[in-house]
């Protein structure tokens, strides 16, 4: 394997926007939100910037597929912009982008950016995706909740756990992202539920209710890094450095041939295998501290659990009612709500989720704050689990 | 197309697999394991041009005995 990214490059600072129905604001009013947060905490000045990545998904932000919204909207000073975008996992792909340049040498300050409106779509969930011209005349007329929802048929078949188990695993799953997103002021969603309402929901594609599954957001994040070097130099102390980022992409294996079981994601165990070389560690249970996973559907964060070798597999369900992830478990998951409560915008998401891992790490999360944390992962998927992107990605303290 | 929708992952006998749609089957019908054979049937009308469209769509093979050698969604 590569030397890899370890302790090479310093998060200098970073930025997100309130999450939620913003009618009031276009992108580029959701991105200066989260780009003046991350230069105010960098304390750089904008011509101090070297290059830039740029991931939106679903919109076009406006000025088309390129790097020209950002750089209009922030009125950045001729640098590179790079758009970039890879499903839901878009935004870790504009980190990887801006660490890879920092590490190379080629730039010594980058800064990624995540940005999707999507709640003036007139639709509740992602907008249908164009599939080309001859696709349509094979594919099931399908959602993403119908998708997801078969993990869990999968699931209980292979671990032999009972409908109304696994019903209620996954409901957990939520009503603990709903008590963490209440105490998140950016967040979405921020009213606790109880066991009950998720049971009683709506159904949305069988075993996923309406509080099972995520919802779409208006919102940006932005995170700005460097080389520990420069950051020191610039009198930061406490650097929050980069431990991993890896990703790994679906190659027909999981559609096409039948040795995979339907019941988890064989790109996250890959990505996160490898990301837990990259950075050293080899008991993940004990040595993570803290979790952001891309719950876009609960059962989904379920599955993970075993993906990243953090509970055994067949085990998972069993640690998620433990109350395992909760917010005083053992690995706290989900601390700033999740896609399901701080919310959804597809291009900004993997950026929001790295943004907890590092206010936690600086001690800056407020009322969430955990005890001494040393580890955050952040798990961003992209596509649905027969055919995803998989962006697993560890920060940790300087030194760990 | 009305929900409720059925699809799911069908596994082939002798390898091979493809997410279709399921037919002939009521909410509670489907879980995996499911046995299954291959019917063609309209998969869409296209109101525009007026023409219907075919397409291979899995629907529970009851005449099936014990031997599981196609699954859903294994």
């Amino acid at each position: 394997m590569a030397q890899g990214i370890r302790d090479k490059v310093a998060i200098l600072g970073m930025g997100c926007s309130k999450f939620g129905e913003r009618w009031d604001c276009g992108p580029d009013d959701l991105m200066v939100e989260a780009y003046i947060e991350a230069m105010a905490d960098a304390g750089i000045e904008p011509s101090q910037l070297d290059a830039a990545w740029f991931s939106t998904h679903i919109d076009e932000q406006g000025t088309g597929k390129g790097g020209t919204p950002m750089s209009i909207a922030l009125r950045l000073p001729n640098i590179a912009v790079t758009r970039v975008e890879n499903f839901c996992a878009s935004g870790s792909e504009a980190f990887r982008g801006a660490v890879y340049a920092v590490a190379s040498g080629a730039a010594d300050i980058a800064i990624a950016l995540g940005v999707e409106k999507l709640k003036d779509t007139g639709y509740g969930g992602l907008p249908v995706a164009n599939p080309g011209t001859l696709m349509p005349q094979v594919m099931p007329n399908g959602s993403a909740p119908g998708n997801f929802a078969q993990l869990a048929s999968a699931y209980r078949a292979k671990h032999g756990v009972s409908k109304d188990d696994l019903k209620r695993a996954i409901a957990h799953v939520s009503v603990k992202s709903h008590a963490n997103g209440a105490k998140n002021a950016k967040a979405h969603l921020r009213k606790p539920v109880t066991i009950d309402q998720v049971l009683n929901a709506p159904m949305i594609a069988e075993p996923l209710g309406l509080f099972d599954c995520c919802g779409v957001s208006d919102g940006a994040a932005a995170a700005i890094v460097t080389t520990p070097e420069i950051a020191r130099a610039m009198g930061k102390k406490n650097l929050t450095m980069v431990k991993a980022i890896q990703l790994s992409v679906s190659n027909g294996y999981e559609s096409q041939y039948n040795g995979w079981d339907g019941s988890h994601f064989h790109t996250a165990r890959i990505a996160a295998g490898k990301a837990y070389r990259e950075a050293g560690i080899e008991r993940p249970r004990e040595q993570i501290s803290m979790m952001e996973v891309h719950d876009c559907f609960s059962i989904t964060e379920l599955v993970t659990m075993e993906d990243l070798f953090i509970s055994p597999e067949g085990q998972g369900w069993r640690d998620v009612l433990d109350g395992f992830y909760d917010a005083d478990g053992g690995v706290p998951c989900q601390i700033d709500g999740g896609l399901k409560c701080f919310g959804h915008p597809i291009g900004a998401s993997g950026l929001r989720m790295l943004y907890e891992m590092y206010l936690q790490l600086q001690g800056r999360a407020g009322e969430r704050q955990l005890k001494d944390p040393v580890f955050g992962m952040t798990h961003n998927l992209g596509g649905a689990p027969a055919s995803n992107v998989c962006s697993v990605a560890i920060i940790g303290q300087e030194g760990a | 197309m009305a929900p409720p929708n059925h699809y799911g992952m069908i596994v082939f006998e002798g390898g091979g697999r493809i997410m279709m749609d399921i037919t002939d089957v009521s909410p509670g019908d489907v879980d995996t394991g499911l046995l299954v054979k291959m019917v063609f049937r309209i998969k869409d009308i296209d109101e525009k041009r007026g023409f219907v469209r075919y397409f291979w769509k899995a629907a529970p093979d009851r005449s099936a005995v014990s031997a599981q050698t196609a699954v859903a969604a294994e």
